[in-house]
C-alpha cells in the first residue's frame, strides 16, 4: 500500500470528498492467479476533527487503486483524516484541510 | 353464398399448391451440408487462402525535410484497408555510408517500398533503425530492415515487453494480406534507460527519453547539427491526437522537452507541418485539455457529462476530431480527477 490522494471541498455546508488509494486490491484468489502477494484495503475510516464521518469495510472485490467519493456535513478549515488498514494490518493515514 | 364460394376456392387452391409447399422431391445427397437441425448451410466456413494479388503499392514519395533528412508522410486517418496503414510519418537520415531509418512504417511491404524509393536518392544500405514508441503503425517494417539489411534496431524496451512474435496487432488485423504479408514482429536489439547521445555513420544524434507521454515509453530523435527533431506521436498536426494510451501531463512535459531544443524542422508522427509552428497545435490541444478538464472537475462535472462539457471546439475542423477528441477528454478526466500538481514533476 502506498500514498493516498484526498480532495475535500465544502459547498453549502456539505463537504464533498474524493479519495484515491494506491493498492493492487488483490484478494487470495486473484493473488494466486497473478502469483503476487495478496494485498487489499480491508477498512477505511474518515474522521472530521476527530469525529468518524465515514467508515467502510472493503475487500478484493474493488478495483485496483480505488477511488472513493462521499460527503458529510462540515465546514471550511475542518481537518479530514483518512486511515486505511490493509489485510495484513498495516495502516496508512492521510490528512487534508477542507477548502 | 359468396363467402362459401371464397372458402371453397381457397381450399382448392391450398390442395393444388401442396406439392409445391411440401416438396419432398429434393434429395439430400451431401448430408454434411445440413446442420444439426437439418437446415441447409448457406455460408460454409472455408479454409483461408493465401492472397495471389501482387504486393500493395504504397506509391511512396519521399519529401526532403533538410539536407540529410527525407520523410514519408501518411494520411491523416486511422489505419484502414484503403490506406494500408500508410497513416503515420517515417523518415530516413543520410549518413556517410548508410541510411538510418526513423520508424519503419506499418508493414514489411511499406519498408521495402520506402527503401526502394530512397535508394534512388542514394544507394546505401540501412544499418540502423531507430524506433520512437511501441504503436504498430511505426515499427512493423522492422523485419524488412532486419532480414534484408541486417540492420540493428534501437528502440524502447516496451516493444519487447508488450509484443511478441505471432501477436495479432491492430495493423495485422486491419490490413489486406497484400499489404501486411511478410510482416513479422521482431524484437528491438538495443534499448537505453535514459537520454543518450551517439554518432551513427557520421551523424550526431540525441535519442531523448520523454517517458510516459503518448504511450508507455516515448522517445524522440534530435539531430543538433542539422537542427532537425523527429518526434513521432508526441506531436501531431492537422488532426486530433489519439491519447488512448497516453497521459496529458506526460504529453505536456514531452512537448516542453522538445521546445527546449534548438531546431528549425520538426517532423511529427502524424501531420504535414514541419516548420517552427509544427508543435503548436499539440501544445494548444493538451494545454486546453488540461485547463478545461481541471476546471470541469472543480465545477463538479461527473465522468458521465465530461465529454459534453469539454468539447475543444478549436479543433472541430481537424481530422479525426469526432472520433478521437471525446475519448481523449474522457481519459484526461480519469487522469486529472485527483490531480494536485505533484504529477508535473517527473
Amino acid at each position: 500500500m502506498a500514498n493516498m490522494k484526498i480532495k475535500a471541498k465544502e459547498k453549502d455546508g456539505i463537504v464533498g470528498v474524493k479519495a484515491m488509494f494506491t493498492s493492487v486490491m488483490a484478494d487470495k484468489e486473484e493473488a494466486e492467479k497473478k502469483k503476487i502477494v495478496s494485498e487489499y484495503i480491508a477498512q477505511i475510516i474518515a474522521k472530521n476533527n476527530g469525529v468518524v464521518v465515514f467508515e467502510v469495510t472493503a475487500s478484493g472485490f474493488m478495483s485496483e487503486n480505488p477511488l472513493f467519493k462521499f460527503s458529510y456535513k462540515g465546514k471550511v478549515g475542518d481537518t479530514l483524516e483518512i486511515t486505511t488498514t490493509d489485510n495484513s494490518g498495516k495502516t496508512e493515514t492521510g490528512t487534508e484541510k477542507v477548502s | 353464398m359468396k363467402i362459401k364460394l371464397i372458402v371453397l376456392f381457397s381450399i382448392v387452391a391450398f390442395v393444388l399448391s401442396m406439392p409445391f409447399i411440401f416438396n419432398k422431391s429434393v434429395k439430400i445427397t451431401d448430408a454434411h451440408k445440413l446442420d444439426a437441425d437439418n437446415n441447409f448451410i448457406l455460408y460454409e466456413w472455408v479454409q483461408p487462402r493465401e492472397s495471389m494479388a501482387p504486393d500493395w503499392d504504397y506509391n511512396l514519395k519521399p519529401v526532403k525535410v533538410s539536407d540529410r533528412v527525407w520523410c514519408f508522410f501518411g494520411a491523416l486517418e486511422m489505419p484502414t484497408k484503403e490506406n494500408a496503414g500508410d497513416m503515420s510519418n517515417s523518415c530516413y537520415i543520410k549518413g556517410d555510408d548508410s541510411w538510418i531509418a526513423w520508424d519503419s512504417g506499418p508493414s514489411y511491404n511499406f519498408a521495402q517500398q520506402a527503401y526502394a524509393a530512397m535508394s534512388k536518392i542514394a544507394n546505401l544500405p540501412v544499418k540502423t533503425v531507430i524506433v520512437s514508441h511501441e504503436h504498430d503503425d511505426h515499427w512493423l517494417g522492422n523485419n524488412y530492415y532486419k532480414q534484408v539489411h541486417g540492420a540493428e534496431i534501437i528502440g524502447p524496451e516496451s516493444v519487447n515487453v508488450n509484443y511478441h512474435k505471432g501477436d495479432q496487432t491492430r495493423m495485422v488485423k486491419t490490413l489486406y494480406q497484400d499489404a501486411i504479408r511478410k510482416t513479422e514482429l521482431v524484437p528491438v536489439d538495443k534499448s537505453f534507460k535514459d537520454t543518450t547521445k551517439f554518432t551513427i555513420s557520421g551523424v550526431n544524434m540525441e535519442y531523448v527519453r520523454v517517458g510516459y507521454a503518448h504511450s508507455e515509453e516515448d522517445w524522440f530523435l534530435y539531430l543538433p547539427n542539422d537542427k532537425v527533431v523527429l518526434v513521432a506521436d508526441v506531436v501531431m498536426n492537422g488532426r486530433v491526437t489519439s491519447n488512448r494510451d497516453g497521459i496529458v501531463i506526460g504529453q505536456i512535459e514531452a512537448l516542453k522537452a522538445i521546445k527546449s531544443r534548438d531546431w528549425n524542422h520538426l517532423v511529427p508522427g502524424h501531420g504535414f507541418i514541419t516548420d517552427k509552428t509544427a508543435a503548436d497545435e499539440s501544445i494548444q490541444y493538451f494545454d486546453l485539455t488540461k485547463k478545461r478538464v481541471l476546471q470541469a472537475v472543480e465545477d463538479g462535472v461527473t465522468a458521465d457529462d465530461i465529454t459534453k462539457t469539454v468539447t475543444l471546439e478549436e479543433f472541430r475542423e481537424k481530422s479525426l476530431y469526432y472520433l478521437l477528441s471525446p475519448q481523449n477528454v474522457f481519459r484526461a478526466y480519469e487522469e486529472l480527477e485527483m490531480y494536485n500538481g505533484d504529477e508535473d514533476t517527473k
